[in-house]
């Protein structure tokens, strides 16, 4: 990429952040509030005693749709990847690495996971709007933190996020929700990819959340947001929303910030707690001896394999 | 160096009516941050007064006088700093913009900069350090701007009439007219770390820029704090193979060079510290071989003190061909001035090194204005004694909390109080200091590996609360400016990427640094320990009798000082059976004490 191309990424993507910015909005249409209300209802058989609680969510994407095209992210087609391979393992590495964890799967009724047989794993069907994956996450996500299943201090990842580390411990600081930042010139500095919340001020979590879903139903009509990104429903609006509600376009510090909505937020620097390599080569023992989550975003997702063989040096195999 | 005043009104007045005597007392008071001039700019329109002591060292002439307007007169800027790259900013201005530059001065290129290209993404390019203030006439927003480690003083305070700053919570004090009391959340995190963090200041209501930040304040509206920089930002180590320890060093050589260069800029002569450490040993060093300068060198000692470095920086001044300059100081006089001393601080820094600082600037201030050292390589490159067994001492699953990890660190580490002993008398943190914890420890959350993670908490904490202020304001104590090469944007990131292992190498302390001194023929200091810049020990002993009735007398003075808050009512009977605890308690209560003692107290 050109110095004048980035250049023009980086304006856009800061012009983008400040339109979602002013969409930030605090109150959930009544509507919608109906709607988590009934969908919370469906975690009801999640609503199990926990230490932990891993939230992974997975929508099959249809066609087109599976292809991301836009100024910050180029030519990820998501048909090329096995999400069911994804998610086996990371529902694998998460139990090993955090065995008093409970996963829930929130899902569609066609995504069929195979190999997944353990009483840890809840499955959350939910019927979801095809092609909307982002928006539906979030929606789902919001309406978990309203549901009985909110038992235990809950991460949030993505299904190419790895929980590699035991966690537990993370929840003893004083924060509701906690959010991952880089600073990566043409990047949205705060990663949707992992969000931790802690559940000792449950209801400043669910504030937090109402505001993520808000904000993202606002921003979806700037002309902006949809001349950049087209449908955020589909793809990016969940990015462009908590960066939206987490701050914004500035550059973060490793801090503990309380929020408008009354909620402490945690910025963690991704390097140590949503690690993404840059190469291959950068998957080794050494490596993920430091990170919580190791991120295989994007076309990185091949590099699995070798994130489970380097894994077996602190003990993880899979059966 | 220099100092910046001013005040933002919320309501506009008339012009013969703007608060200028205020603004002039705070001048008045820092006058020796910039004896060489001073500049006073109070607003046509009736909505500011900005004001600058100026301690001239680029473009001496008067299109470098502040406050200074832009093109338009729409921009007005009050700064204090150095911006080592403004040369290649000014290009970039010029080219990109269009900017006809009035004069040579670093000041210039920082207005428009910020101008052009917005507060973020200048101060993203900025090098230096620097603290600014910077009001747009037509929005009525100031922007205040604290540079990335910290190395620039900058307090602020919300009045009923505005928004006042100045580079000097004193000085501050004295444009407020009345002297706040002692701010309770400062008064415990001082009994515990032995200075006051940013945002916090000694005094209620006012507050410090944190570093790597900048604030917005508009009329109306409560003031915006946002961070533009923090070093633990999210680097990614590199393995730590041989090649890569090679490469790093190399590396690290080449930093500092660059860095280098923009430090050695200069219209007024320039010297370096060198004590017998690795850091000032090499910053002079690279600035002898590299730019073929006939360099400078000053260091201080104590008679008789087995500790002193004079024997060790002089044969490095032989090895580097500087021309070095020696002092050698009577222990016995260190009482005293360390009382004098106390009583001019700004706000009270229980480092002990303070006095034996402001003596080496000093000395090297009879000759030169600028003077070069080695702060912060100790912070990137983990050069302090109480790293190695971090991982031991600060195990994860004993202390998941990274603020717990944190108190223990500072227990252990950097004794003071401690947070037991603050318990004992009754001393329990705020919720304000609470958060301030639980927030700057989020570097000591787990996972982590202590003995990396300490130096982004010691960076964020202890450099600019103890080691910066100090350096800063023993310095404008003689009006020399002091400057480091290792805080470049450039330098931060590379250390950020080195693994634990180019850190402490089996009990080595920054590896890395050592090598690069063998390599430019230091081979003398490379194997010797760490040693501090305090007070020596011998005096501390000798006067071990004095220094108790100095700290009876603070703790006196700390049961009924009318700037106490309610709640610390009482407090110096209350720290009196904990004191004994540790020396670093017993000073740190002297220089609290004696600096409450000069405080002017005075009532509006």
């Amino acid at each position: 990429m050109s110095a004048a191309d980035r250049e023009k990424t980086l304006n856009t993507v800061n012009a983008v952040i400040a339109a979602a910015q002013e969409s930030v909005r605090d109150q959930l249409p009544d509507n919608w509030s109906r709607i988590v209300s009934e969908r919370a209802q469906k975690f009801a058989s999640a609503a199990k005693a926990s230490r932990l609680n891993v939230f992974l969510f997975h929508q099959s994407v249809s066609g087109q749709a599976q292809v991301v095209n836009t100024i910050d992210i180029k030519g990820l087609d998501h048909g090329k990847f096995d999400y069911d391979l994804l998610i086996r393992r990371n529902i694998a590495i998460a139990l090993w690495s955090n065995p008093g964890a409970r996963i829930i799967l929130v899902t569609d009724d066609a995504f069929i996971p195979q190999g997944i047989d353990d009483e840890r794993v809840s499955i959350v069907r939910l019927s979801l709007v095809d092609g909307e994956p982002m928006f539906e996450r979030v929606v789902a996500m919001l309406a978990y933190a309203e549901s009985a299943a909110f038992t235990a201090p809950t991460i949030f990842l993505d299904s190419d996020a790895f929980l590699i580390r035991h966690c537990a411990g993370l929840f003893a600081n004083e924060f509701d929700v906690a959010v991952t930042y880089r600073d990566i010139s043409g990047q949205m500095p705060i990663n949707e990819g992992v969000i931790l919340v802690n559940d000792c001020d449950q209801e400043s979590v669910r504030r937090f959340f109402r505001c993520y879903l808000a904000t993202y139903l606002t921003l979806e009509q700037h002309p902006l947001v949809v001349e950049t990104y087209g449908n955020v429903r589909r793809w990016r609006g969940g990015q462009l929303s908590i960066n939206a509600v987490s701050g914004g376009r500035q550059r973060y510090a490793a801090s503990i910030v309380a929020a408008n909505f009354n909620a402490r937020i945690a910025y963690l620097p991704c390097s140590r707690f949503n690690y993404s390599p840059d190469q291959e080569g950068e998957i080794n023992p050494t490596m993920l001896a430091r990170a919580l989550v190791l991120h295989l975003k994007g076309n990185r997702k091949p590099w699995l394999d070798r994130m489970v063989a380097a894994l077996g040096s602190f003990g993880f195999f899979e059966y | 160096m220099c100092g910046v005043a001013g005040i933002i009104l919320s309501a506009s007045r008339a012009p013969d009516r703007l608060p200028a005597d205020a603004i002039a007392r705070v001048l008045e008071t820092q006058h020796h941050r910039g004896p060489d001039a001073r500049g006073l700019w109070e607003d046509p329109a009736g909505n500011a007064v900005l004001g600058h002591n100026r301690l001239a060292i680029v473009d001496l002439t008067d299109t470098g006088a502040q406050p200074m307007h832009d093109d338009e007169n729409r921009v007005v800027i009050v700064y204090n700093g150095e911006l080592y790259n403004y040369k290649a900013l000014r290009r970039y201005l010029e080219q990109r913009y269009s900017v006809r530059f009035r004069g040579s001065s670093d000041t210039e290129v920082f207005l428009y900069g910020i101008k052009h290209l917005g507060v973020d993404r200048f101060l993203g390019e900025a090098e230096g350090m620097f603290a600014a203030a910077v009001f747009d006439r037509q929005t009525r927003k100031l922007v205040l701007v604290r540079d990335r480690a910290g190395e620039k003083p900058l307090c602020y305070a919300l009045t009923p009439d505005g928004l006042m700053f100045a580079s000097e919570v004193r000085a501050l004090v004295e444009g407020l007219g009345s002297t706040p009391p002692l701010d309770e959340s400062a008064l415990y995190l001082y009994f515990l770390l032995r200075y006051v963090p940013a945002p916090f200041t000694m005094l209620s209501g006012v507050r410090k820029v944190p570093p790597g930040h900048y604030l917005i304040w508009e009329p109306g509206r409560d003031p915006q704090v946002k961070p533009y920089f923090s070093w633990d930002q999210g680097a990614k180590e590199i393995a730590p193979s041989q090649g890569n320890f090679d490469a790093a060093v190399k590396k690290v050589e080449q930093h500092l060079i660059e860095s280098l260069n923009g430090c050695l800029m200069s219209d007024v002569p320039l010297g370096f510290f060198l004590s017998g450490g690795i850091d000032s040993s090499i910053v002079a060093a690279l600035a002898r071989r590299h730019f073929g300068l006939s360099i400078n060198t000053y260091t201080i000692g104590f008679e008789g003190d087995p500790e002193s470095e004079t024997d060790i920086s002089e044969q490095t001044a032989k090895i580097i061909g500087s021309r070095h300059v020696s002092q050698t100081l009577r222990s016995a006089d260190l009482g005293p001035l360390s009382s004098s001393l106390i009583e001019t601080m700004d706000e009270p820094n229980g480092d002990r090194s303070c006095v034996p600082t402001f003596l080496l600037c000093q000395h090297a201030r009879s000759e030169v204005t600028v003077a070069l050292g080695g702060d912060g390589g100790d912070e990137l490159f983990g050069g302090y004694g109480r790293y190695p067994g971090l991982r031991n001492s600060l195990p994860e699953g004993l202390f998941p909390r990274g603020r717990d990890a944190a108190a223990a660190y500072f227990q252990k580490s950097l004794p003071v109080y401690g947070m037991t002993n603050l318990a004992t008398a009754g001393l329990l943190p705020t919720a304000e200091a609470s958060d301030w914890l639980a927030s700057i420890s989020t570097s000591l959350m787990p996972p982590r590996n202590a003995e990396v993670a300490i130096r982004y908490f010691d960076f964020a904490t202890y450099l600019p609360g103890a080691v910066l202020s100090k350096v800063d304001r023993m310095a404008m104590q003689v009006s020399l400016e002091v400057r480091t090469p290792f805080f470049s944007r450039a330098l931060l990131n590379w250390a950020s990427v080195l693994p634990p292992e180019f850190l402490i190498n089996g009990g080595v302390l920054k590896p890395v640094l050592r090598t690069l001194a063998q390599k430019l023929g230091l081979q003398h200091i490379v194997n010797l320990p760490k040693k501090g810049f305090g007070m020596p020990g011998a005096f501390l002993q000798a006067n071990a009798a004095e220094l108790t009735v100095r700290g009876t007398a603070a703790l006196d003075l700390l049961n009924h000082h009318p700037l106490l808050p309610p709640a610390m009512t009482g407090l110096g009977d209350r720290l009196r059976p904990v004191m004994g605890a540790h020396q670093n308690a017993l000073w740190a209560t002297i220089v609290l004490g004696e600096w409450l003692r000069a405080l002017p107290v005075r009532h509006a």
